[in-house]
């Protein structure tokens, strides 16, 4: 990628990539593609979808032995929540918003909003960021889980300002590893029960975490759909499911 | 006034109405719910223009029945209209039903008369989206806003509350409710000096929102109390 060849001299840094404003004679706006770069290096999240549910999961990084684990799934409404790769701050920032926008739409229109409405509107934000020079985009990745009337749904946001919605998706390092995973089982899936897709979630994520364990330290999942608003699974909540997969 | 002078008196709002549309009667039924209202609009005592539908569907699922300031009733349909076309410009096959409508009607409302610049208004707002409950809502100019089974507003709160109180099933039957409310409007017409003999009646089922042609309502006048002569003909204070 491109970090990897900045760092073995091949990266090709020219006139092109001050500002987002500018595009290259390759058609390329640079700076877009650096804040994507930003997404690649954050941990892996990754999410999943079954016939009446969504799974997140994700690897949380510490900085030692001493700190905290990295929060990287945050709860938007009883039923979205969203897991990140990338910048955390500008993460939290876009969930702020999102949450207010929640709150808004139901103290308006007494009705959760939309999910699929809710995420364009998020990637039109992203898209702003890309056509004024004064602003930069925004370097982090969202997967967003919702459980609207029409069914459960997984959509991916990209500093880019494109939207996608998937079927199963990972972003953040190593995330082929975990798509590899899914794209194996993704026929299964939805035939599959919770617990199911919550053993393929922590699966997946075995890929990502290369020669590490996961384990109830670094592990998260979170679980929304039909008659189950949005939970975090974290700690000891994941024991049960931790042991199965040994 | 002459330009550039300005005004020395507080900035004031209009607190009177001017064209009013009187009663609405809102009821829900077996498969749905539905709405009636005469077709006048008065000008203050006048019956000024008699052929006003005071129904309005808004979006797909949704009746919109408006007493009060006709004018008001028009601007916020057209603001309604302008949210439906959004909502279906969307194409993503949701669309708003009556919960986010009358809810969002009852936040403009208490919003409008919290700046002391109401719209002078009781609406009925009713539907029925697909499997979904049928749902029905009263929210007038103060901002006041609830759901029931059945509502009337204004005359109609006084002279057809108690017939639908004593009438009303929830598992009446299209033409019965039809003649609830048109028995109501009946009642309204003889004793309401604004109200009128004419109707519209709209019906939300789930599937879709249709306002009837105009009906026009049964009437009678021949009592033998108002049409024999009862007083001394050599009374020179007689009136009749």
């Amino acid at each position: 990628g491109l970090l990897s060849d900045a760092k073995n001299g091949k990266m090709n840094r020219n006139q092109y990539d001050t500002d987002v404003s500018t595009w290259s004679p390759q058609g390329k706006l640079h700076q877009v593609e650096y804040a994507m770069e930003s997404v690649k290096q954050g941990s892996c999240s990754l999410g999943l979808v079954g016939k009446d549910f969504v799974v997140l999961a994700a690897l949380k990084r510490s900085t030692g032995d001493l700190a905290s684990y990295q929060k990287k799934l945050f709860k938007i409404d009883d039923h979205i929540g969203i897991g990140i790769a990338g910048l955390t701050a500008d993460a939290r920032s876009l969930a702020t918003w999102m949450r207010t926008e929640c709150l808004n739409h139901k103290f308006q229109y007494d009705s959760p909003v939309t999910t699929g409405r809710l995420v364009s509107d998020i990637a039109d934000k992203h898209q702003e960021k890309t056509q004024a020079s004064w602003k930069r985009p925004y370097g982090v990745g969202l997967l967003v889980a919702g459980y609207d009337r029409d069914g459960p749904h997984l959509y991916q946001t990209c500093p880019s300002g494109n939207l996608y919605e998937y079927k199963a998706m990972a972003i953040g390092a190593r995330a082929q590893s975990a798509k590899t995973y899914l794209e194996k089982h993704l026929d299964s899936m939805p035939g599959a029960d919770l617990e199911t897709l919550v053993l393929h979630s922590l699966k997946a994520l075995e890929g990502p975490a290369n020669d590490k364990d996961v384990d109830v330290k670094n592990a998260c999942v979170a679980v929304v759909g039909k008659n189950q608003p949005f939970e975090l699974l974290e700690g000891d909540a994941l024991e049960p499911y931790l042991r199965q997969l040994k | 006034m002459a330009p550039g002078q300005y005004s020395t008196d507080p900035k004031q709002h209009t607190l009177s109405p001017i064209v009013t549309g009187a009663t609405v009667i809102g009821m829900k039924y077996k498969d749905g719910v539905i709405l009636a209202a005469d077709t006048l609009a008065s000008y203050g005592s006048e019956a000024r223009y008699k052929d006003v539908c005071r129904l309005k569907k808004v979006g797909e699922y949704t009746l919109l029945g408006g007493g009060g300031e006709l004018s008001d009733f028009q601007y916020l349909s057209d603001q309604l209209d302008e949210m439906a076309d959004e909502d279906w410009l969307n194409e993503d096959g949701c669309f708003m039903g009556p919960k986010e409508y009358s809810s969002y009607i009852g936040r403009v409302m208490y919003n409008r008369r919290s700046k002391f610049n109401p719209l002078y208004n009781q609406f009925v707002v009713v539907g029925k989206k697909k499997d979904e409950p049928a749902h029905l809502m009263y929210v007038d100019h103060q901002g006041t806003a609830f759901e029931e089974n059945f509502v009337a507003t204004g005359f109609g709160m006084h002279l057809g509350i108690p017939l639908l109180r004593n009438s009303w099933r929830a598992d009446m039957s299209l033409d019965e409710a039809k003649a609830l409310a048109t028995k109501c409007l009946e009642v309204c017409f003889y004793r309401d000096c604004r109200a009128y003999c004419k109707i519209h009646i709209g019906v939300c089922n789930g599937t879709s929102v249709d306002i009837s042609a105009p009906i026009p309502l049964n009437h009678f006048w021949g009592h033998g109390a108002w049409t024999e002569k009862r007083l001394e003909d050599d009374d020179p204070t007689a009136t009749w």
